[in-house]
């Protein structure tokens, strides 16, 4: 038998990242950005869309697990790791901006925050580690997943 | 309401006045003892997401599993966790039993 609530959380965890990540920015870019093809943000949407499609389903696999649990904690080191590589992948990416009235080019790059998002990320990702065996011996412990 | 405005300005500067000098020292202290051990990771992010696929079904089937794998656990675990928890229910009920003839 699926626990049929935390299923559902589940389902609404997955739409509402699916809206956030997949469905919104694609709305904006066609519908404002599309026509400035200057800007050259399809890079960013590309892989705001291809890594938001990942993440709502992590937040499907977290969602659906009970709260303390070991399912949980792994989803939440999934989510942490998965975030590291997108914003890392968005920070890293150069965006050139041509403008061929003026022939001026900007060109835009994010890399000077990696630094110290990534010394975040990975304490972030230490402690989710952390996390996963704390809730994995208590689990142990009281013989529940 | 102004002079709550100008009051939260006023904290506002003054923790602006501490906290940027230690913030500055900080990201120097950071830069130069911390940052340097972070460029082999960054490498091989770097050589990690150029390796990441470009095609959008290699991401939806990600999704799909994820689903799939989050469906099963649920069906898997969560009747493991009923069946605890009747038993921890039982067992309660039991001692209570036992706690009051004695």
């Amino acid at each position: 038998m699926t626990d049929k609530k935390l299923l559902r959380k589940g389902v609404i965890a997955a739409i509402s990242s699916l809206f956030f990540y997949v469905a919104l920015p694609y709305v904006i870019y066609v519908k404002y950005l599309a026509q400035y093809p200057e800007f050259g943000v399809e890079k960013y949407i590309d892989w705001i869309i291809r890594m938001g499609i990942v993440i709502s389903g992590i937040n499907f696999f977290k969602s659906a697990s009970s709260s303390k649990s070991v399912r949980q904690a792994i989803g939440d080191l999934l989510l942490s790791i998965v975030y590291l590589i997108f914003f890392f992948k968005l920070f890293t990416l150069e965006v050139t901006v041509n403008v061929p009235e003026t022939n001026v080019m900007v060109s835009i790059s994010m890399e000077g925050f990696i630094y110290i998002y990534l010394l975040a990320a990975l304490v972030g990702i230490f402690a989710n580690i952390v996390k996963v065996a704390e809730v994995w011996a208590s689990a142990g412990r009281s013989r529940s997943l | 309401m102004q002079g709550e405005v100008d009051l939260f300005r006023e904290y506002l500067e003054k923790f602006m006045y501490y906290f940027i000098p230690f913030a500055e020292e900080l990201l120097r202290y950071l830069r130069e003892n911390v940052f340097p051990y972070l460029t082999e990771i960054m490498l091989y992010l770097q050589d990690f997401s150029e390796k990441l696929p470009n095609s959008f079904e290699a991401y939806v089937m990600i999704f799909i599993l994820l689903v799939v794998l989050g469906i099963i656990a649920n069906w898997k675990f969560e009747k493991r966790e009923e069946k605890e928890k009747k038993k921890k229910e039982k067992s309660k009920e039991i001692s209570e039993l036992l706690f009051g003839v004695s």
